[in-house]
Formats: C-alpha cells, structure tokens, sequence
C-alpha cells in the first residue's frame, strides 16, 4: 500500500487528475512511482490520533457540549426573580431551592450573560453550519 | 377514488374493477414496504385473471388507474408483471428487489396491460420544496422529521421521497422495460405496448410537468431506429389541484360542476381514447412545451458517463476540471465522455453526522443517476468521489442493485473499512466494480471524525480514506 502526500483534500488535487481520468479511462491504476506525489509511510503522528479517536471524538463533542452546558447554568442559574416572581415557587420543591433565585443579577452581569448567550448561540450555528 | 370508479363503471358497465385500499391510504406513517404491497397486489392480480379465465372468456386487455403515491404502485404493477429485463448477451440493466425474487418470469397477463393512467401520479418522487405553499411545507416538514427521527425512515410514504430506492428502481426498470434492446425472460427483444397517460392539474403544486421518465422513452425509438407510436401523453386538467383531481363525481355542487365535469372529460380521454388522438395538440402537451427546464433528449453516442463529487466543507468547483480532464482522454481513446458535476452545496461536518442528512445527501445523487440514466442509454457509468461523495457512492452500491458504477475513485473516503467486503459479499453476481482508493498521509478530517464513529456502526462512517478498506475474501 503507498500514501498519496498530502491532507484530506489531496486526492482531488490538480497532481492526480491525470491519473484519475487514466483510470476512468482505462482502468489502469496509476503508477506511484514519483516520491512527491506518493510515499511508501504514512505521517506516525495522525496514525496515532487515529488510533485514539474512538475516545478523542467523542471527548471533543462533550467538550462542545459541556462549555455550552456551563454557559448555560451561568447564565440562566440565577433566575431574575424580580421580573418573574412565580418562577421561585415554581422551581422551589418545599424547602429545597437548589439555590435559584436568590439574587437579581446587575445590570452589567445581565448585559454580560446575554452577550456570552448569543455568542454561544452564534459559534453553535457557524459550527454546525460553516465548518 | 369512488368518484373515479363510478366514472370507469358508467362508461364501462362491463368492466371489472378491482380498487384496493393501501395501508399508506389509510394511515399516513404506514410502515409497509412498498415492493411487499406491489408483490401482494401481483398475487392477487393472478388470482383475478385465473378466476376470470375459469368463468369463460379472459380479459382482453387491462387498464392502471393510480392516484398519487399509488400511480408510482400501478407502474410498478406492469413493470413486474413484465419479468425481470435483460440484453442478449445477459447482463441485466436493472435487476428487480429482493421482494420481487420469485416475479423474475413475466405474468401471463402481461401483455394485456394496454394503458396506465396516472392521476397526479408521483414518479420522480416528493421533496420538501419551495414551490409548495407555506402550510403544505410546514406539514410536510414535521411529517419528514418524524418519519426520519422517530420512525427511522421506515413510513411507505418515504419509499416514494425523490431518489428513494423503491422509486429509482422503478425508473430504471421502467427505461429497461421500455427499451426496445431489452427483452422480457424467454422472448425476443421487444417494446411493450403500453399508453401511459399523465393527468395533471393546473394547481397541482406537487407534482412538476418534468416529474417523469417517460419523456426520453418515446426518444428511444428515434436513435434506435425502431418505429413504435408515442407512447406518453400529458394532459393537464384545469382547476384541479393534486387532492381534488380525482374529484369528478356527477353529484355535487353548483360550483363546482365545471371542474367535475372537465376532470370526467380528461379522464375519460385519458382511459380510453385512441393514442392518435391523444397526441393531437389540443388534448396532450407537447414535449416542448411541457416544462422549460426539461432535460435534453437521451444520447445514444456517449459510451461512459462519470459523475464527480465533492465532499463535506467544499464547493466542488473541482469536480469540472477535474472532469474535463476525463472527457479530454477519454476523446483520446476513441470514447465519448459525458459528465455528471452537479452539486448538492456546502455540506458543514455537524449536519454529516446524521446519517438522515446523509440519506438525503444519496437520494439526491441517486435522483440525478436516474436522470443520467434516461439521458444516455447505452452508457457505463464510473465514480469520482471525495469525502462525502464516496459515502453516496458506497451507500448507492449497497442499497441500490441498480446502481451500476465500474470504475470507482475515492478520495478522503469516509466510508467504513469493512465496506469494501460487505459490498463483495452481497453482491455476489454484480458486475465487477474496479475501485481506486487515495490514502492520503496526514488526513486529519478522517483520522479524527469519521474514524471515532466507527466503533458504532449505526453512523455508518469509518476510515477507509485513512486506513484503507479490509481485504475482500475473494481478493477483490
């Protein structure tokens, strides 16, 4: 088995259109004889994160997920009680309140929270739909 | 469709009528497979010919009538009733499902199917598009995550989605069936005589006039040399909309008389007027002036097509060039190339972990493979594909017999390593496919995502783009 050099995008580089359209063509494998094109290795350091990513994967999606999770209780935690009186009585279960409601955040810390909210928001839909 | 059946049984009071209700009729999210009602409904089909050649005279001819969903069933109905179809020399265009293992022969009431009337017939298949209004959207939306999150894709309705497998099948089997180089088992190579006769209103919004295969059918004949009468005809019905074109009951309101009474009209054109007449201006459309946007009359010279495709996270301007470059060679060896470079747009990496995105991604390329297939008839077909691309062409191999590709290149493959030997060993009789896959040395995208889900095969994703495909046990 050889390598063709190169990242992700390296078999559709212009390098082995040739040898593309010749097997198309002809049905004849290209020969890898030119070392710039070919090698014989593959890079260690991506066979090892290969090797790992069966956890590296799933580890980076509860990353992402877990900052959005966290962001999410800071922001929304301390619930402004003020504006929405019932939701103290709503959340509360007897005398347990899990610790809501128990002060109005600044101005500043409010304006701050929304500013994160919709940057997150705002990576999560560039993320999902740009990268 | 009982307005439609006293229709047939006043203007045909001899006739026998046999109107099955599907399940899918009855309950939108059914979840039988649309190649068992089919078979179910030849197996009965046989029964009521058998019964009527015990009671004394057969029948002389038998007419199809679908509405909707049930007008891709009726086609279907004729195209197994005719047997599996093959060339001379054996090799089968597009071999019939699993389903239909015990229909290869064809029925021997084949022959009498004369006429196929579709009645806002879905044939190319439904998509949520922006041609519908925003109410239909919004029901067809939610009824499309249900299906695909909840019931996994498996509702009947989702057999007849625009490049699902049970519609391209019978695209395919149809343009074979209607090939005057194929032949049904055991007779001579030969076009059915069928009249297929579309019926469509003129609110109909969704069904397009381009929704069918047909019309590189009746162009077969002119390269082949082989002169058979037109075999389609499209008439459109005015003020009719998809739901209320088989309204055309006698009974009913004063304002709607009109439109009943024209719907009867077209019909009745449609079910029993000679194809001569049909073919005049006034009743059918002509080709020409169906849709704008129909696609060029089918190529007999153009000996291979390949379709290139790009990736996730790519535009795919690529894909052009890089098939230019084919058909330039191609040139040089004596073959006519045609290309295939379409895009499906920008395809981010969250959405391409689901595999129902995927699926839509497939059905998409496998709509257009239809397409490429009524357009050049006599071609092979081969595969460029990098990243996603491999994955629609894998997944086509797999869940499409029809599918043919020859020669295939993949590039940044993100299909599973084992893929390469499941395809080997379920398609044991398929042509050989020759495949070509670029292993690149740093491919990060691969190594990391598609390769850390392959642990869990229900995203069908894996490494082959990074560490190659397992071996076949054969050695292919």
């Amino acid at each position: 088995m050889k390598y063709i050099v190169g990242g992700h995008g390296a078999g559709h580089e212009e390098a082995h259109w040739d040898d593309i359209a010749k097997f198309i063509v002809t049905g004849d494998p290209p020969q890898p004889t030119d070392s710039r094109l070919f090698s014989k290795t593959q890079s260690a350091f991506w066979r090892i994160v290969g090797g790992a990513s069966f956890i590296i994967f799933p580890t980076l999606v509860a990353v992402i997920l877990g900052i959005g999770i966290l962001l999410f209780w800071w922001m929304f935690a301390k619930l402004p009680c003020s504006v929405f009186p019932y939701l103290r009585d709503l959340i509360s279960l007897g005398e347990l309140t899990w610790g809501v409601c128990t002060s109005d955040p600044t101005a500043r810390e409010a304006a701050l929270r929304a500013i994160w909210f919709f940057m997150y928001l705002w990576m999560v839909y560039l993320a999902a739909t740009r990268f | 469709m009982a307005a439609v059946r006293e229709t047939i049984r006043e203007d045909w009071p001899g006739a026998d009528i046999y109107a099955p209700v599907f399940p899918f009729g009855k309950w939108r999210l059914s979840c039988q497979r649309a190649a068992t009602i089919v078979a179910d409904q030849i197996k009965i089909i046989d029964e009521l010919v058998a019964e009527r050649k015990q009671s004394g005279s057969g029948y002389k001819d038998i007419t199809l009538v679908g509405y909707s969903f049930s007008a891709a069933l009726a086609r279907k109905i004729a195209i197994i009733a005719y047997g599996e179809q093959s060339s001379t020399n054996g090799e089968r265009p597009a071999p019939f499902e699993l389903e239909f293992r015990h229909f290869k022969m064809p029925r021997t009431w084949a022959k009498l199917i004369k006429r196929i009337v579709l009645l806002a017939g879905i044939n190319r298949g439904w998509s949520v598009s922006s041609a519908m209004d925003w109410t239909t959207t919004v029901k067809w939306s939610a009824m499309q995550l249900l299906g695909e999150t909840v019931l996994r894709g498996k509702p009947t309705l989702f057999e007849i989605r625009k490049g699902a497998p049970f519609l391209v099948h019978t695209r395919l089997q149809w343009l074979a069936l209607m090939n005057p180089e194929y032949r049904s088992p055991g007779q001579q190579p030969e076009r059915p005589d069928i009249v297929v006769v579309q019926l469509l209103g003129t609110g109909d919004d969704l069904v397009s006039p381009d929704d069918t295969v047909d019309y590189s059918v009746d162009l077969f004949k002119e390269q082949s040399g082989v002169m058979v009468r037109p075999s389609y005809f499209y008439i459109e019905v005015k003020h009719s909309t998809h739901h209320n074109v088989i309204d055309m009951a006698k009974a009913g309101t004063t304002q709607t008389k009109r439109a009943r009474a024209e719907r009867r009209r077209k019909f009745l054109l449609a079910l029993k007027e000679d194809p001569a007449i049909l073919a005049h201006k006034t009743i059918s459309i002509p080709r020409e002036h169906m849709a704008d946007n129909l696609p060029p009359p089918p190529d007999p010279d153009v000996t291979h097509v390949v379709f290139v495709i790009h990736g996730i996270r790519d535009k795919g301007f690529w894909t052009q060039k890089m098939a230019r470059r084919i058909k330039e060679l191609g040139e040089k060896n004596g073959q006519k190339f045609a290309s295939w470079t379409e895009s499906y747009g920008y395809f981010a990496m969250a959405p391409f972990i689901f595999d129902t995105v995927r699926q839509r991604k497939v059905e998409w390329m496998m709509d257009r493979y239809a397409e490429a297939r009524a357009r050049y008839p006599k071609a092979k077909f081969h595969y460029v594909g990098h990243s996603n691309g491999t994955y629609l062409a894998a997944k086509a191999l797999l869940d499409y017999p029809a599918a043919r590709f020859e020669r295939v290149v993949f590039a940044g493959s993100v299909v599973r390593r084992d893929w390469w030997p499941s395809f080997i060993q379920r398609n044991p009789d398929a042509p050989r496919v020759k495949l070509l896959n670029y292993v690149a040395t740093r491919d990060w995208v691969v190594a990391l995502f598609p390769k850390g889900v392959q642990p869990w095969r229900r995203f069908e994703l894996g490494s082959a783009g990074h560490d190659g495909f397992d071996p076949a046990s054969d050695g292919g």
